[in-house]
């Protein structure tokens, strides 16, 4: 399946004192099976492209494309398109709203029509995913629940309509690094086995870790894009815009900048680790102390 | 001790009779002008703990004294809670008013500063937090990291000895964190003002006084941040992790490579390569 958005434009509240262009001439494609992040300051419009993905937000200008047909246009069956693209909301608390959690991982399938064993199998396959599992928290209201485990039942919601496409706004923000980890870990299992998945995030070690591609958006349009090596070749360019680069990569543009001849190619820690036992190494055949 | 704005000894709270204890035989004194980071995992203790420090919450057990002040003693409660403030993780549920000026100005009405007294207070704050250019707007129009800067400012106004920050940073972006934990620093260097700083970031603790972390309502390291972080399997065991450029220093070091110990920044660790290259 493949996604496309086409010289995409957004114009929130058009015509009114508010208006405001989140993203001006976007054209994206999202390839089947590829982990693509989505980076930028806060207010730059990843939420709002994530938005026209799933079809809940509709251009202002520009098409969003899947497999070459106008979500937008009559006869483009939308409840397909909500299966196929499931959307986890950067605040969970926008996406849950049955009284209980169960409630409200079978809210999905249950619009798909499945019958009541195949929701009831499909929720508990969905809670055991995002691990959660303790006894008698199905039962729950979901803002009952602390910020971590409702951002998981939010997930949990969208993973029960078994999605191709995955987008996850910021589902690692607020979490404890722990919490973080089993997330990720759990994005990156989905992934594996062959879902294809676009992640917002403002870690550019996680971005390093798992990304295939990587977006910079800036204002609305997009900045830069290619895969996290590319990207990260430009740390002061990131840097100026307010954006992080991975810790090790920092530790590559210092060493440059005091005139260690350290690769470029270091934005990961096992690329790190060898980069930086291969200098010493050198220096010591050089005879430094 | 008189020299400490926090004393904890012996504390245990739980919320309920019946209910577990959310923290237990805590022990911690805070000496007055220190930045002191917390750290654990969600449900640790931490924002109890937080609560028992400002008088929200008074022990269960044990004796909490802030400027030699008992929590429990009633007629302290509100002296206490303006000598040591506090600064939540949503911005937006701490400004109240359509200006920040005003919002500022909110907890001086309050506490029943004068008038004549407010202006200057609330300006100073502002300054203090490189806020005043935005007096006069509306605070919903501000990015996250400004937003937590006025409620740093709200809380300044009230001229506290101390700011308790409960993940005060984890809602924004990278910008937004480093605006705000810059803020603090400043403060708490030029202005000697104590910070407790809560956080899931281990980056924004390497350069504290001393770190502390909570699991299961304990006390369980205390130290420098170089102690602290470079017990990297102890902090697993507590569901935390060291941060990335600790973790590559320990293993470098194990590989041989002669680096010092308790290497917590890139910018230590360029430094030290540097030198060996
Ligand atoms: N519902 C809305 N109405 C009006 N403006 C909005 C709305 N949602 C977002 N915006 C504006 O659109 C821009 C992009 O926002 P958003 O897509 O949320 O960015 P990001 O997710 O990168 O922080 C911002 O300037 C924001 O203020
Ligand atoms: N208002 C409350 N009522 C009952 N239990 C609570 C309340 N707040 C926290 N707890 C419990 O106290 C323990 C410690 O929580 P908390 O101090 O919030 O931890 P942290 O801030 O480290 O996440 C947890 O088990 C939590 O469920
Ligand atoms: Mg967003
Ligand atoms: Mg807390």
């Amino acid at each position: 399946m493949l996604i496309r958005l086409d010289h995409v434009t957004h114009t929130y509240q058009p015509g009114s004192p508010f208006q405001a262009t989140a993203i001006r001439d976007v054209t994206l494609e999202i390839r089947p099976g590829e982990f693509l992040a989505l980076i930028g300051h806060t207010g730059c419009g990843k939420s709002t492209l994530a938005q026209h993905i799933n079809g809940l937000l509709k251009p202002t200008e520009g098409r969003v494309l899947l497999d070459g047909k106008d979500i937008h246009e009559k006869g483009f069956s939308k409840k397909e398109l909500r299966r196929a693209v499931g959307l986890v909301f950067q605040y969970p608390e926008h996406q849950l709203f049955e009284e209980t959690v169960f409630k409200d991982v079978a809210f999905g399938p249950r619009n798909l029509g499945l019958a009541e064993n195949e929701i009831k199998e499909r929720v508990e396959e969905a809670l055991e995913r995002v691990g959660l599992t303790d006894p008698g928290i199905a039962e729950k209201s979901p803002f009952e629940l602390s910020g971590g485990q409702m951002r998981r039942a939010a997930m949990a919601g969208v993973l029960a309509m078994r999605p191709e496409v995955l987008v996850l706004d910021e589902p690692a923000a607020g979490l404890d690094p722990q919490s973080r980890e089993d997330m990720l870990q759990l994005i990156s299992h989905l992934h594996s086995q062959g879902t294809t998945v676009v992640m917002i995030s403002h870690s550019m070690d996680d971005v390093a870790r798992f990304a295939d591609r990587a977006v910079v958006m800036e204002k609305g349009a997009i900045a830069m894009e290619g895969a996290p090596e590319e990207i990260f070749r430009h740390g002061e360019r990131l840097e100026s815009m307010g954006l992080d680069v991975p810790s090790v990569c920092r530790i590559g543009m210092l060493l440059r900048g005091k005139g260690v001849a350290c690769p470029e190619e270091m934005f990961r820690e096992d690329q790190a680790y060898d980069a930086l036992l291969a200098l010493w190494k050198g220096g010591k055949a050089h005879g430094v102390q | 001790m008189a020299d400490a704005i926090f004393t904890l000894d012996h504390v245990s709270f739980a919320y309920d009779e019946d209910a577990p204890l959310a923290v237990r035989d805590v022990t911690l004194s805070v000496p007055f002008g220190e930045f002191h980071a917390v750290l654990g995992r969600n449900g640790s203790g931490k924002s109890t703990m937080a609560k028992l420090m400002n008088g929200l919450y008074t022990p269960t057990e044990g004796t909490v004294t802030v400027c030699g002040m008992d929590t429990r003693d009633e007629k302290n409660t509100w002296e206490i809670r303006r000598r040591a403030g506090m600064v939540f993780q949503n911005p937006d549920n701490q400004l109240v008013a359509t200006v920040v000026r005003e919002d500022v100005a909110f907890g001086l009405e309050n506490i029943g500063v004068p008038t004549e007294e407010m202006p200057g207070r609330i300006e100073r704050a502002l300054v203090d937090v490189g806020m005043m250019e935005y007096a006069e707007r509306a605070p919903h129009l501000l990015s996250g990291g400004q937003k937590q800067r006025v409620a740093i400012a709200g809380v300044l106004a009230m001229e506290p000895e101390a700011i308790i920050f409960d993940e005060s940073t984890a809602m924004l972006d990278p910008r937004g964190r480093r605006e705000v934990l810059n803020a603090v620093k400043r403060l708490n260097r030029d202005k000697g003002i104590t910070v407790i700083w809560i956080t899931h970031f281990m980056e924004e603790a390497v350069e504290a006084d001393r770190v502390h972390v909570m699991h299961d309502g304990q006390i369980v390291m205390s130290g420098m941040p170089r102690e602290v972080f470079t017990q990297e399997e102890k902090l697993r065991e507590y569901r935390l992790d060291a941060p990335v450029t600790a973790r590559l220093a320990r293993r470098l070091r194990k590989a041989g490579m002669p680096l010092p110990e308790g290497i917590l920044t890139p910018e230590e660790m360029a430094e030290e390569v540097a030198k060996l290259c």
